[in-house]
C-alpha cells in the first residue's frame, strides 16, 4: 500500500471511530429505527450492522444465521445460574459505537480509574484511548515503521472490518472455521453482531520478530464489544499478538463477547498474550480457539484482572503430528469478582503435547475457578499433556474451585492434573517479616513470586506494569 | 429350575405387588412401609428423569431395567459359615440374599462385647428404635431414581452396632448374594470410641443378569474407628448402584475402600460428611475392568467442620474396551478452616480400546486449608519396566509386578496383619486380569 493510500485508509477508519452518521446512512428506514430504538437484537438490526459495514451478501448471511443460532442455544449451565442472571440481552447496545464513541466524555471515567493511570504512569492520551474516549492517533508514527517492515515481509494486520473487505477470500475461507457459529450461545451472538478485532495472515516462512500489539494499531477501533479475531499463520512462520494492556479499561459496555480463531499451518508458532483488565462492572465471555497443525506451536498467555465475571478457556487443538501447545494463565478475583478461566486440550493428532499452567488468586470475597478439559481422542498414540493449577486464597471469604476433566481413551499416552489451594504460608510470611519486611510488603512478595511463571513470559514493559497493578490490587487500591 | 420361566423387562416386571413382598419379608413397621411407599410413588417421575440417574451411564443402565427378569429365582443350597476365611479369621459373618434365609455365624467373643450383627428384619423386631434412628439417616429415598426404587423394595440387609469403647479386633464379614433384583442395605453404627473392621459384599447367585441397587450407611460416633471394605464382585451381566454415606462426629476416622470387579455396568457413589471437629477420612477405591464393562466411582470429601482431614485415592486398571469414569468432589465449607484435603487418581489403561475420564474436582470456600489434588491416564511407567527389565525380569513378569504393586497401594493404609495380607494377596490375583 502506499503511503497516500495508507494515509486515506487511516483517515477513513479515524471516521470509522470518531462516528461519521452521513457516511453510514443512517438515514435508511431500518437503520434509523434501529438507531433509535438502540437497545435490544432482532434479525433487522443484525442485518443493519452488516448493511452499515458494507459487508459482502454472504456475511450478511453468516450474521443472520448465527443470530438464529443464538436464540436458539441455551445460556450455558454448567456455571452457577445466578451468575449470568444480570446478562440481559435486551438492555445491550448491540452496534452504538459506529456512532457512539465521540459522545464519549473523559470526565465520566470514574476516578479510580484515573487514579490508578495515574500511578500506573500512564500518559493521559494513552489513558485516554485506554477508556475508550480516543483512539489512539498519538502512536502513528510508531505504527507507521511498524508498519511498513511488516508489510515488506507480507504480513496483514488490519482490524477485522477491513480484514473482510481487503482479503474476504481469507476470511471467507476460514472465518468461523475453528469456532462455528453453533459452539456456544455467546460465540453464536459475537458472531451475529461482531465487529473489530484483529485479522493477521503471516506468510509462509516469515517471523515476524515484534510482538504485534492490537492497541498500537492506529485503526484499532478500541476494545470492541464484540470484537473478532482471526490470526493465520502460514507454514513454518511465527507470530506473537499481544491484545490489550495491564491498565483497566473503562468501558460502559455490560457484555463483552469475543470470539478469537488462530490457525497455525504446519510448522508455525503462534503466541497470543492478552491481558483482560475490564472494569469490574464487565461480563466477559469470551471464545478463544486455537488449531495447531503438523509440528505448529500454539502458546496462549493469558491473564485475568478486571471484569465482574470472565468465562475464558482458551483451547488449543493439537490437529496434526508433533504440535505442541502451551496455557499459561493467572486469574485474580476482588471483591466481587468471579474468574471462571481455564484451558481445553484437544489431541487430535499422535506425537502431541501440551502444558496447562495456571495460578489464581482469590481475595476479598473474590471467587475463581480452574475449568479445564484434556481429551484424546481414540486412536491417537504417544500424547503427553500435564495440567498444574495453583490456587492462592488472601482470605476467609475468598473461594477457589477446580474442576478438571480428562478424558482418554488410549493406552500410550501420559496426561496428568495436579492443583493445589492454600492460604499464603505462615512460614513465608514469617521469614520475611523476620527480616524487617512489612507484612503487606511481604504479602505482595509472595504474590508475586507466586505469579512470576507468567510474568517471566511477557514482555517487559508488561512485566513492570502488571507487577505495579498487582501492588495496587493487593492494597485494594482500584476502583 | 427350569428355563422355561417367562421373562419380563425389569421396569415392568416389578409391581406394588413386589414392594408388599418386600414389606412383608422384613415385617415392616408402620413407618418403614410408609416410607416404601412413598419411594414407589416417586419412582416413576424419578425414573423418567435422565437427571435423577445419578449415573453417567444411563444407557448402561437402561439396559439393566430392560433385563429379563424370571418370576422367581433358582435358590442355591446354603452353604456352612465358617470364621476362617479368604479375609483371615474373621469375628463374624452374616450371609443373606435374595431368596435365602440368612445364616449367621458369630464368635462368642462378639457377643460377649455386646456386638449386635442382625439382619434388618431381626433388627426391626428387636432394636426398632436403633434402626429407626439410623435407618435413611445419610442417605434420602428420592435422592435418584435408583435410590427410590431401593427404598420401595428395600430388604435384605444388616444392622452392626458397636457399642461404646467395644474394640473389635478381626473383621466381620457382610455377604451378600443377588438374585435378579437385589436391594441390600447396610447399616453401621459405631457409638462413641468403637473400633471395627467391615468386609461388606456382594456376588452374583447364578449367571444370569441382574440388577443390584444397595445403600450403606456408617454412622461414626465421636472418636470411633471404622474400616469398611466394600467388594462388588458381580457376574459380568449385571447392574450395580452403590450409595455409600457415611456421617462423622469429632475425631472419628473411616478407612473406606470400595473394590469394583464385576459387573456389566457399575456405579458407586462413596460418599464421606465431617460433620465435627477433627475427623479423619481415607476414601480408597479400586477399579479392576476389563471386556465391556463400565464402571463409574464419585467420591465426595464433604468438610464442614474445622480440622477435618481426608485423603482419596481412587485407582483403575482398565483392559479390553472397559470404561472407566470417575468424578470426585473435594467441598471445603467456610466452617472448614484449618481442613486438611488430597486427592488422586491414577488410571493405568492397558489396552488401546480402553476408555477413562477423571474430573476430579475442588470446591473451595475456606482459605487456612491445604488442599491438593491429582489425576493421571497413563499406560505403563516405562522407566518402572525398564529397571526391572534390566534386573534381567521377563517383561511379561515386570509389567505384572508394576500392576500388582499398583493395585495393592489401596491396601496400605489397612492395619497390618491378616486381613491386610491376604487383601494384597486377593488383589494381586484380580489386578493380573
Amino acid at each position: 500500500m502506499a503511503d497516500a493510500e495508507l494515509r486515506e485508509a487511516l483517515k477513513s477508519e479515524v471516521a470509522t471511530i470518531v462516528g461519521d452518521e452521513y457516511k453510514y446512512g443512517f438515514h435508511d428506514e431500518d437503520v434509523a429505527y434501529a438507531f433509535k430504538s438502540e437497545k435490544g437484537l432482532d434479525a433487522h438490526k443484525v442485518r443493519a450492522i452488516s448493511k452499515m459495514k458494507k459487508e459482502p451478501a454472504w456475511m450478511t448471511e453468516v450474521r443472520l444465521k448465527a443470530f438464529e443460532t443464538f436464540l436458539k442455544l441455551p445460556m450455558p449451565t454448567f456455571l452457577d445460574p445466578a451468575s449470568l442472571k444480570e446478562v440481559d440481552f435486551d438492555d445491550i447496545y448491540y452496534y452504538m459505537r459506529a456512532g457512539g464513541e465521540q459522545q464519549k466524555d473523559w470526565d465520566k471515567v470514574p476516578e479510580g480509574i484515573k487514579r490508578t493511570f495515574d500511578r500506573l504512569g500512564i500518559p493521559e492520551a494513552e489513558q485516554k484511548f485506554l477508556s475508550g474516549v480516543t483512539a489512539q492517533y498519538d502512536s502513528e508514527v510508531v505504527y507507521h515503521s511498524i508498519k511498513e517492515t511488516l508489510e515488506k515481509q507480507g504480513v496483514q494486520f488490519t482490524d477485522m472490518d477491513s480484514g473482510l473487505r481487503e482479503h474476504e477470500e481469507v476470511v471467507r475461507r476460514y472465518f468461523g472455521t475453528v469456532i462455528p457459529m453453533g459452539d456456544n450461545k455467546f460465540a453464536a451472538l459475537n458472531t451475529a453482531v461482531w465487529s473489530g478485532g484483529s485479522f493477521v495472515y503471516v506468510p509462509k516462512g516469515v517471523k515476524v520478530d515484534i510482538p504485534l500489539q492490537a492497541y498500537f494499531r492506529i485503526n484499532s477501533k478500541n476494545m470492541g464489544q464484540f470484537e473478532r479475531t482471526l490470526i493465520i499463520a502460514d507454514e513454518g512462520s511465527s507470530v506473537h499478538y499481544i491484545e490489550g494492556c495491564t491498565a483497566p479499561t473503562y468501558t460502559e459496555h455490560s457484555l463483552h463477547s469475543a470470539v478469537v480463531e488462530l490457525i497455525a499451518m504446519p510448522g508455525a508458532t503462534i503466541r497470543y498474550t492478552t491481558i483482560q483488565n475490564w472494569s469490574k462492572n464487565v461480563f466477559n465471555l469470551v471464545t478463544k480457539r486455537a488449531l495447531a497443525q503438523a509440528h505448529a506451536r500454539v502458546e496462549w498467555i493469558d491473564g485475568n484482572l478486571g471484569s465482574k465475571l470472565t468465562v475464558k478457556y482458551p483451547a488449543i487443538y493439537l490437529m496434526g503430528e508433533g504440535a505442541s501447545g502451551e496455557v499459561l494463565s493467572v486469574a485474580f478475583a476482588g471483591k466481587g469478582q468471579h474468574q471462571d478461566a481455564g484451558a481445553r486440550i484437544i489431541a487430535a493428532a499422535s506425537n502431541t503435547s501440551a502444558t496447562v499452567t495456571s495460578k489464581s488468586i482469590s481475595k476479598q470475597g473474590g471467587r475463581t475457578s480452574y475449568r479445564g478439559l484434556v481429551r484424546v481422542l481414540p486412536g491417537v498414540q504417544n500424547v503427553k499433556v500435564h495440567t498444574v493449577c495453583d490456587a492462592l486464597l488472601m482470605d476467609e471469604d475468598s473461594r477457589s474451585d477446580t474442576y478438571p476433566t480428562m478424558q482418554a481413551e488410549e493406552k500410550s499416552i501420559s496426561v496428568g492434573h495436579e492443583a493445589t489451594v492454600s492460604k499464603i504460608g505462615t512460614e513465608q510470611l514469617f521469614y520475611l517479616t523476620a527480616r524487617g519486611i512489612s507484612e503487606d510488603e511481604a504479602r505482595l512478595m509472595i504474590v508475586n513470586g507466586f505469579i512470576e511463571p507468567f510474568t517471566k513470559e511477557l514482555p517487559l514493559e508488561y512485566a513492570v506494569e502488571l507487577n505495579r497493578l498487582m501492588q495496587l490490587e493487593m492494597e485494594g487500591g482500584i476502583g | 429350575m427350569s428355563a422355561a420361566l417367562a421373562l419380563r423387562p425389569l421396569g415392568q416386571s416389578l409391581g406394588l405387588a413386589d414392594v408388599e413382598a418386600a414389606s412383608q419379608a422384613l415385617a415392616d413397621p408402620a413407618w418403614l412401609k410408609e416410607r416404601r411407599l412413598a419411594a414407589w410413588a416417586a419412582w416413576p417421575r424419578l425414573a423418567a428423569d435422565p437427571s435423577a440417574s445419578g449415573t453417567r451411564f444411563l444407557e448402561g443402565l437402561r439396559q439393566a431395567f430392560s433385563f429379563g427378569v424370571a418370576a422367581s429365582s433358582p435358590v442355591p443350597e446354603a452353604q456352612a459359615l465358617s470364621l476362617d476365611s479368604a479375609w483371615g479369621p474373621l469375628s463374624g459373618l452374616l450371609r443373606y440374599g435374595q431368596g435365602l434365609e440368612p445364616q449367621a455365624l458369630l464368635s462368642p467373643a462378639l457377643k460377649a462385647q455386646g456386638v449386635r450383627v442382625l439382619t434388618l428384619r431381626q433388627a426391626l423386631a428387636e432394636q426398632p428404635e436403633l434402626v429407626r434412628r439410623h435407618l435413611f439417616s445419610c442417605t434420602k429415598p428420592d435422592e435418584t431414581s435408583l435410590a427410590a426404587l431401593h427404598a420401595a423394595l428395600l430388604g435384605p440387609g444388616a444392622l452392626v452396632h458397636v457399642p461404646r469403647g467395644v474394640k473389635v479386633a478381626a473383621p466381620l464379614r457382610l455377604e451378600g448374594l443377588a438374585g435378579q433384583a437385589f436391594f441390600p442395605h447396610t447399616l453401621v453404627v459405631l457409638e462413641e470410641a468403637a473400633e471395627l473392621t467391615v468386609v461388606d459384599s456382594v456376588a452374583s447367585q447364578g449367571s444370569e443378569a441382574g440388577l443390584t441397587s444397595a445403600v450403606s450407611e456408617l454412622v461414626l460416633g465421636a472418636a470411633s474407628r471404622l474400616h469398611y471394605i466394600h467388594h462388588q464382585g458381580l457376574n459380568t451381566k449385571s447392574a450395580f448402584s452403590l450409595r455409600q454415606r457415611t456421617a462423622l462426629a469429632s475425631s472419628a476416622y473411616l478407612y473406606t475402600l470400595s473394590l469394583v470387579s464385576g459387573g456389566a455396568v457399575s456405579s458407586s457413589h462413596i460418599e464421606s460428611s465431617l460433620q465435627q471437629e477433627g475427623g479423619s477420612v481415607d476414601l480408597l477405591g479400586l477399579v479392576l475392568a476389563k471386556g465391556d464393562q463400565q464402571v463409574e466411582i464419585r467420591t465426595l470429601q464433604d468438610h464442614a467442620a474445622r480440622n477435618g482431614a481426608s485423603d482419596a485415592l481412587v485407582k483403575s486398571i482398565l483392559r479390553g474396551k472397559a470404561r472407566f469414569y470417575f468424578d470426585g468432589v473435594v467441598k471445603i465449607a467456610k466452617a472448614g478452616q484449618g481442613s486438611n484435603a488430597f486427592q488422586s487418581n491414577p488410571n493405568l489403561l492397558l489396552s488401546s480400546d480402553c476408555r477413562a475420564e477423571s474430573i476430579p474436582t475442588l470446591e473451595i470456600e475456606a482459605d487456612d486449608v491445604a488442599c491438593k489434588h491429582a489425576a493421571s491416564l497413563g499406560s505403563l511407567d516405562e522407566e518402572q519396566k525398564f529397571y526391572l527389565l534390566s534386573r534381567g525380569i521377563s517383561e511379561q513378569d515386570a509389567e505384572t509386578a508394576i500392576v500388582e504393586g499398583f493395585a495393592a497401594e489401596v491396601a496400605q493404609r489397612l492395619p497390618a496383619g491378616p486381613l491386610q495380607d491376604s487383601f494384597i494377596e486377593m488383589l494381586a490375583g484380580l489386578a493380573r486380569g
